[in-house]
């Protein structure tokens, strides 16, 4: 049994001791490090530090042996020195790891790997694949995005212009975050209960997601189809075990449900924009919507048009419109401020507040001083009192280190909900990068 | 008489005649001349090639980029070129695909961003801003112009450092072509020995020089094709300069399978 301090420390060995070996094989060893800093912003809170972080990730890509299989291997390592301690969780370490074969007009893939499905490049649809770090501070943390899934990937190219994928993962990843209890109470709502996730690094229990696409690129326009039956990565709710009844007491657990999405995406270009539609449908087990604890189906469909604007700025827009369908039907035998409470707590963490949402998200970049100098901002705007503002800034110190900072600000303050799922609390960060 | 007085007229009508349509031939031939004198040695079947461009601010500071770039030409109406980037590390990997019309038709960029392994179309103006990777170079200095849509104008021979050269003034057909390059016209020196294109000169919308473009070294490749191989674009007005150098060029046949969507992704 290896001690945990030793462990750490041969996972900080063995990149660099196969990174030595690669130059051997023509294996590519890449790597980004970085350190960062992040402060709390909110104005009604007292200041905190919210994240420092020592950060490394190397990258072993190349042929094996001579072969024309290709092996990828890259880790995520890390330690946090603020506000407390810790280092990366073990289920997190292994980053992707694949083997990869051309094999005539077919690639094959098998191993822990992101995949990224859609056309659009914000809260696309069709990008299923994987589950999320859902407690990232930067909404667009580009380190803590997608979790790559171990899975068996094929790829079969009918032509120049046309593929098809298929996929599939036997045991994929839930969503990741660290909380395993949470209190779920309020007192106008006579309820008093614990929220208990199961969060285990492999859906042992809920296994087997397949997805197939067709995609084409043609010079006139891309898109895509696709079809999922997979396990979803974020939890529902089993909520059957709560009794009483002023108050309600007892456990909720988290499962893990399967969905059918069914959705498709089309670009092409119109003189100096690019447009893109995409459009999906989710068909959960909650076929009624009489189960609070599991989300509804949904259908989504994002418009997204990119341009250049004054100045060679890169611009871009999103709109998003979401149907819930049966949102908050069906009774339950609980109180109605009880089943207000639970419905409003299971919804909005679900993403799934309103019966239609719509919103916009804006995106604007541009570069400077030969491209050393790259500002950006997004914007998302939801029809409401609240304003997401995220502004970016980076600076390469040379062609190797660069310095970045940023902001993620919430104009309305952080929900007060028990469930909730990700962070909504301002920030700024400022982070040194060194990639080789 | 009055025969020889008719005949006269007649002769002296037809040369006048001549006289007149000659140089309006001898123009519009030596415009056509030059532009396809010039597309024979640029349009290689084949090449690939190790890129290097610096990126040199007014005050010295240096930023290279390396990319391996293919190019085939699919068919007479269509030239495909791929960009695979391996330096610096934040481009390292990003592919660019471009399929060119010369018939006029718009030109379709694909761009591979490893980050998120995806393939996105884009349009050459949402590419750092319509230039190169930030460079001085604008897409349509790197793609073969499509003959539509341009006004040409031939100036007659001159020098250009020393070359002797013809010279042809081109400007978009259109006042919204013209505005959308930012280039009210340009002065292009074809070298009078192999129609090379050695040099262009941009003028931007007030009429002012706006950037000089020059081959400073070519590579003769098999007959009729020509390489520029160290090409210097310079913004006249910022002090801006990139340099863009082409080594380790091969032409033997490529697979139009290099210029698809998969090899983007996998190389």
């Amino acid at each position: 049994m290896i001690s945990g301090n030793r462990r750490r420390t041969l996972l900080l060995i063995i990149p660099f001791l196969l990174g030595a070996g690669s130059f051997a094989y023509g294996i590519d060893f890449q790597g980004t490090v970085f350190g960062d800093y992040y402060g709390s912003a909110e104005l009604s809170t007292p200041y905190q530090n919210l994240r420092g972080r020592l950060f490394y990730r190397p990258v072993l890509s190349g042929p094996l042996l001579d072969t024309d299989l290709e092996l990828t291997l890259s880790t995520d390592l890390y330690i946090d020195l603020l506000p407390d301690f810790g280092y990366t969780a073990a289920e997190n370490v292994l980053h992707e790891a694949y083997l990869f074969l051309p094999a005539g007009p077919s690639d094959i893939y098998a191993g822990q790997k992101l995949v990224s499905f859609g056309k659009t490049d914000v809260f696309s649809p069709l990008n299923c694949v994987g589950g999320n770090h859902i407690y990232k501070l930067s909404l667009d943390d580009p380190y803590q995005g997608r979790r790559p899934e171990a899975m068996l990937h094929l790829k079969f190219y009918p032509s120049y212009s046309d593929e098809l994928d298929l996929i599939y993962i036997p045991f994929p990843r839930p969503d990741y975050g660290t909380t395993t209890e949470t209190p779920l109470s309020d007192s106008s709502a006579d309820l008093s209960a614990t929220v208990h996730f199961s969060r285990p690094p492999y859906n042992i229990d809920s296994p087997h997601s397949i997805f197939l696409a067709y995609s084409r690129f043609s010079d006139s326009f891309d898109f895509q189809l696709l079809y999922g039956f997979y396990t979803n990565p974020t939890p529902d709710f089993d909520i059957s075990a709560l009794t009483g009844t002023a108050p309600v007491t007892g456990l909720i657990t988290s499962r893990y449900t399967r969905v059918h999405t069914f959705g498709g995406a089309f670009s092409t270009s119109l003189g100096e924009l690019v447009w893109v539609e995409e459009a999906a449908f989710n068909l959960t087990e909650d076929l009624d919507g009489s189960d609070m604890g599991v989300r509804n189906p949904d259908f989504t469909l994002n418009s997204q048009i990119t341009g250049t604007i004054f100045g060679g700025t890169f611009a871009q827009l999103n709109m998003i419109y979401q149907h819930i369908f049966y949102f908050n039907a069906g009774s339950s035998v609980y109180a109605p401020d009880t089943e207000a409470f639970l419905r409003s707590e299971f919804n909005n963490y679900f993403t799934q507040p309103v019966q239609n949402i719509l919103f916009f998200i804006a995106h604007l970049h541009n570069s400077f001083f030969r491209e050393k100098l790259y500002v950006a901002l997004n914007a998302g705007f939801f029809f409401s009192t609240e304003l997401y503002l995220a502004p970016r800034v980076s600076w390469a110190l040379s062609d190797l280190w660069s310095l970045e900072a940023g902001a993620d600000f919430w104009t309305a303050p952080p929900p007060n909900r028990d469930l909730l799922r990700g962070t909504k609390e301002d920030n700024f960060y400022i982070r040194v990068s060194f990639a080789y | 008489m009055k025969q020889n007085r008719r005949l006269t007229l007649s002769l002296i009508m037809a040369v006048l005649f001549l006289f007149l349509i000659a140089p309006l031939s001898a123009e519009e031939m030596t415009v056509k001349t030059i532009l396809d004198r010039f597309e024979e040695t640029i349009r290689i079947p084949n090449l690939k090639g190790v890129l290097t461009v610096k990126l040199i601010a007014a005050n010295g500071d240096t930023r290279e980029i390396e990319a391996t770039a293919f190019q085939k030409q699919i068919s007479a109406n269509q030239i495909s070129r791929l960009f695979i980037f391996d330096y610096p590390p934040s481009v390292r990997d990003t592919g660019m695909l471009i399929h060119s019309f010369m018939n006029g038709d718009d030109n379709v960029l694909w761009i591979y961003l490893p980050a998120v392994k995806r393939v996105k179309r884009i349009a050459l103006a949402q590419s750092g801003g319509g230039y190169f990777m930030g460079s001085d170079f604008s897409y349509s200095d790197f793609i073969a112009k499509s003959r539509v849509g341009y006004t040409r104008e031939y100036l007659g021979e001159g020098t250009l450092d020393g070359v002797s050269c013809f010279m042809m003034k081109e400007y978009g057909a259109t006042e919204e072509l013209r505005r959308l390059q930012g280039i009210s016209y340009m002065i292009n020196y074809y070298r009078k020995s192999d129609f090379l294109m050695v040099g262009r000169d941009y003028y931007d919308l007030a009429g002012e020089l706006l950037k000089e473009y020059r081959v400073l070294e070519d590579l003769a490749l098999q007959a009729p094709y020509i390489y520029p191989t160290l090409i210097t674009m310079e913004n006249k007005q910022t002090g801006h300069k990139s340099v863009i150098q082409v080594t380790d060029i091969e032409t033997e046949d490529l697979s139009e399978r290099y210029f698809t969507t998969r090899y983007l992704r996998n190389r």
